[in-house]
């Protein structure tokens, strides 16, 4: 399994955090309210349709509204695979940073 | 709160484009209805401005990912394309070889408009240099040439030439002579010392700078080292000029390109143009004897210089004007006459555009460029056509291929992306197939073509990228036609197997009929072009041309030995005539003003005039309408008798010529007698009408000797002149040619247009015949049943051909119906180039369309004489 990058964690996060409600538009205020970046539509569609490939996120079409002139909207769920490259990540996160805080901190001293 | 809250039209039009799946599609509704949320809360323009960057970053993004699926798609497509190759091979090997001989044959032309217009464009400053001209005041005469210290005093008076260099072909062969090697150079010219600041010409050796400074200096190019010196060091070395003056060698140049205008082996220190010619020479203001070439500053205007120069020549003739002032009614057409205009050629125009007198090289024609482009661009034409023809009519064969995938979810835009992608994948091939012709036909071009001078050299970088876009190009234009014809099959039909692809559509018989219409005007180009040569080369001339040999006097001294030589070659029993005269008479340029009786008293005509020796008329069998020949009985006709043509008698308006006089000038004195008339020959090329000549005897002007031989025996004769020759001459190599070539050289770009025009219209018909025969197989291919049937009923075979060929015959008529008036149209216009001309008949029209009918209908029975003759019941037996 390929270490996923931060642009995907980010984004699986995000789906996370949203629980049934992850469509386009959410993710992007809720990324852009983490990170401060506002993604683009485009590009948000094609980094979660390769998550889409790699079997991390499922694509659900629902949601007929009036207001969409009856076209469906794509929510996005994390799969199981999803939730373990998380826990990869996290894991893969804690080892990175363990002890890292400290250095860090006799750096930020020294100056 | 705003009420319209519509996004943007142009970038979510744009952005539309992007989307191409169901899904993808998704993006625009969601991005629509973040749009609306924000500008509900933000002004209007920014709300726009965020839709813009959202629209193009997406595109950006949307781009990135489809060209990385693009490649896992074209590796596809490339796999699936030599697959079909595979599968049909006849039919793929007819339309890569159409397309590769059309490229090939567009491939060489290219190179061989490039070599053209390439002509002296090397040169660093190129856009800077100008070549000054002068066009006389008097006869319109326009010369490259010009007065002798023109340049020096260009460069003095005006700020915007920072360089003004004279060129001076000294004379058509010197002598040059090193320790004992002597060889005849051409290329011998005497040149300024700031020659190498205008030119691009890299020294090897010496220094640009000085090196022309000293008197008797000279820069030789590197094959005259090799030539004269061997591996000896060059510098330092004297090299003895026609046994008069010694030069010093100070430089090495490299070899000038073929593609220059101006070629030359030594160029001399023009310090010594006075002892080269005579005294004074180079500052003679009258006499119009070199080159001039100026070098602009940078940002100069050329037009506005060239507008200051007629103050310039004012005052440059002044001096003139004051000396010849007292004898200005000896002066024919008065002081006037010496005056001149001058004008600017720029130099890369000059190969091209430049047909002045007295060019540094013979150029060339941009008309002959554009007749050229124009067949290679018709080549290409025809072999597109040919592909998109054979790809559509074939495309039946990939029906269920086409409906499978479509079948599969394949969009229609992904199968006109494979159809276009497969159709550039063959052109490429067809490219490398080409590449290989055009190396192996090279050097047949180069001599089609008459110069060994397009070689490999300019197939530089740019050359390249302009050929793989070509084949991109080539591959889009002949692949979008059946992509989008096979694209929309409709999958339901072709995998039922109720889809039919008819035989007969609109567009093919449109291509069928423009590609013939391309070989048929190009048959009939050829046909009237062969026959204007033909009878220019049978047209009675006049005189007899054959086995003539002419030999060339150079100096006054070879001239007094004429007489001798002439008695003692009349020894050889072979020859049968020997005579002489002024010029090659095919060739007379030498005019002067004549008075005639009847004229006013200072009256005058030009009129071309030839020194003859006795023997003239006789030696060239010209008929004698009137009066006699010169002859040694008669002391008069020494000096006071004239023979004239009959262009000449009607001109002076004589209905009895003989005894009328005529006189050079209109001086009482010397004036002669006309002593018989000729009937008009052909003294020049057919171009030209013939114009009044008059036929003068003397024997000191005979600067070529001309030896009719009897019989065949022309080499004993030819070793017995050389011998006769080196006894008279021994320092001057031995020199001839015959008469008759010479008049062939004449023609010699038409008949090189002639034989480009005969081998692009076998190209054309090859590639056509090519594409009619994969349409026919195809055809008969799909008509196997019928024909089966057809046969069973009691068909002939004879109607059956008839069936297939009664379409094509009607479609090459309809061609040739449509060129031939354009063909006849041009045609006649290169016909206006001549004076003499066969015409254009209806025979040849006749013979253009029967020649492109025939070879279709050769063509097309081979394919349908086959099938007409096949077993009915294997047709049958399918089912």
């Amino acid at each position: 399994m390929k270490i996923l990058t931060r642009a995907d964690e980010i984004l699986l996060l995000g789906i996370l955090r949203l629980k049934d409600n992850a469509s386009g538009a959410t993710i992007i205020k809720e990324v852009k309210k983490r990170t401060g970046k506002e993604l683009t539509f485009g590009s948000l569609w094609v980094s979660l349709d390769s998550l889409y490939r790699r079997g991390l996120v499922n694509k659900r079409l629902a949601g007929v509204t009036p207001a969409r002139g009856g076209r469906k909207k794509i929510y996005y769920t994390l799969t199981v695979f999803g939730v373990k490259a998380l826990q990869d990540a996290r894991k893969i996160q804690s080892s990175l940073w363990q002890g890292v805080p400290r250095i860090l901190k006799k750096y930020q001293e020294g100056q | 709160m705003k009420q319209n809250v519509r996004p943007p039209r142009l970038p979510r039009w744009i952005l539309k484009l992007f989307l191409t799946s169901e899904e993808t599609s998704t993006i625009l509704i969601d991005l629509d209805e973040y749009f609306r949320e924000i500008a509900k809360k933000k002004s209007r323009f920014i709300s726009r401005c965020w839709y813009w960057k959202q629209a193009s970053g997406s595109i950006l993004s949307l781009a990135k990912r489809s060209v990385s699926w693009g490649a896992t798609m074209l590796k596809n497509y490339i796999i699936i394309t030599i697959r079909n190759i595979r599968r049909n091979t006849s039919y793929s090997f007819l339309n890569v070889a159409g397309l590769a001989v059309g490229m090939a044959g567009f491939i060489l032309i290219s190179l061989f408009t490039r070599y053209h217009l390439s002509y002296d464009r090397y040169h660093e400053q190129a856009g800077r240099i100008y070549r000054v001209a002068t066009e006389s005041r008097l006869h319109g005469t326009i010369t490259a040439l010009t007065p002798n210290p023109m340049a020096p005093e260009l460069s003095r008076e005006f700020p915007e030439v920072v360089q003004a260099v004279r060129i001076d072909h000294v004379k058509e062969k010197v002598l040059i002579r090193y320790e004992n090697k002597v060889f005849k150079e051409e290329r011998f010219f005497l040149s300024d010392p700031n020659v190498f600041k205008v030119f691009s010409f890299p020294l090897i050796r010496g220094n640009p700078d000085s090196a022309l400074k000293e008197k008797y200096s000279v820069v030789i190019s590197e094959t005259m080292t090799d030539k004269y010196f061997g591996g000896d060091d060059p510098l330092g070395k004297i090299l003895n000029f026609e046994n008069k003056l010694d030069f010093q060698v100070t430089g090495v140049m490299k070899d000038i390109p073929p593609n220059s205008h101006f070629q030359s082996d030594f160029i001399a220190s023009f310090a010594c143009a006075d002892e080269i010619n005579w005294k004074g020479y180079s500052a003679d203001r009258t006499q119009k004897s070199l080159h001039t070439y100026v070098l602009l500053r940078k940002g100069a205007s050329a037009p506005e210089f060239e507008k200051k120069l007629a103050a310039f020549v004012n005052r440059f003739l002044a001096p003139v004007m004051e000396e010849y002032a007292p004898m200005k009614d000896k002066i024919p057409g008065g002081l006037e006459s010496m005056t001149f205009a001058l004008f600017l050629q720029p130099l890369t125009r000059i190969h091209l555009h430049s047909h002045l007198f007295a060019e540094l090289s013979p150029n060339y024609d941009i008309r002959y460029i554009y007749i050229f482009s124009g067949i290679g661009i018709f080549i290409l034409l025809i072999a597109c056509i040919n592909f998109m023809n054979l790809s559509t009519a074939y495309s039946g064969k990939r029906s269920k291929e086409v409906g499978l995938r479509k079948v599969l979810g394949a969009q229609r835009t992904q199968l006109i992306k494979q159809f276009i992608a497969e159709s550039v994948v063959m052109s490429f091939i067809a490219l490398f197939l080409a590449l290989g012709l055009v190396g192996v036909s090279l050097p047949a071009f180069n001599s089609l073509m008459g110069e060994g001078l397009v070689t490999g050299s300019f197939v530089n970088g740019s050359f390249l990228v302009g050929l793989v876009v070509l084949t991109v190009l080539v591959g889009l234009a002949s692949g979008s036609y059946p992509a989008f014809f096979v694209s929309a099959f409709r999958p339901d039909r072709v995998l039922k197997g109720t889809f039919k692809l008819g035989t007969k559509s609109p567009l093919r018989s449109v291509l069928v009929v423009s590609q013939f219409m391309i070989t048929a005007g190009l048959i009939f180009a050829t046909i009237v072009m062969t026959s204007q040569l033909h009878f220019i080369r049978n047209r009675k001339l006049g005189f007899n041309k054959a086995h003539v040999i002419v030999l060339p006097l150079e100096s006054e001294a070879e001239i007094r030995n004429y007489l001798a030589l002439k008695r003692e070659l009349l020894e050889f029993p072979d020859i049968e005539h020997v005579t002489g005269a002024s010029n090659v008479f095919t060739r007379i340029y030498s005019s002067s003003p004549f008075w005639w009786e009847g004229a006013q008293e200072n009256e005058t005509r030009r009129v071309q005039k030839l020194y003859v020796d006795y023997d003239f008329i006789e030696t060239f069998g010209i008929e004698i309408v009137d009066g006699r020949d010169f002859s040694k009985l008669m002391a008069s006709d020494r000096s006071q008798a004239y023979m004239i043509n009959e262009s000449a008698a009607q001109a002076f308006g004589w209905t009895s010529p003989l005894g009328k006089q005529i006189a050079r000038l209109s001086s009482r004195r010397a004036r002669g007698t006309v002593i018989g008339v000729i009937e008009d020959f052909h003294f020049r090329s057919l171009h030209q009408r013939i114009e009044p000549l008059l036929l003068i005897l003397r024997d000191n002007y005979l600067r070529n000797v001309f030896v009719k031989i009897r019989g065949e025996n022309i080499p004993g004769a030819l070793a017995y002149i050389k011998n006769k020759w080196e006894g008279f001459f021994p320092a001057r190599p031995f020199e001839y040619f015959f008469l008759d070539e010479d008049i062939d050289r004449m023609y010699v770009s038409e008949m090189r247009l002639s034989r480009v025009f005969r081998y692009t219209s076998l190209l054309a018909v090859f590639i056509a015949c090519l594409g009619l025969f994969g349409l026919i197989s195809y055809t008969t291919e799909q008509r196997t049943k019928e024909i089966g049937v057809r046969k069973i009923l009691g068909a002939s075979l004879p109607s059956i051909v008839m069936l297939f060929s009664r379409e094509f015959v009607r479609l090459v008529c309809i061609a040739s119906l449509i060129v031939l008036p354009f063909a006849y149209f041009s045609m006649n216009r290169w016909l206006q180039n001549f004076a003499y001309r066969s015409g254009i008949s209806v025979w040849m029209f006749a013979l253009a369309v029967a020649a492109s009918l025939l070879v279709a209908l050769i063509t097309i029975s081979y394919k349908s004489i086959k099938a007409a003759r096949a077993n009915p019941v294997d047709a049958l037996r399918y089912e």
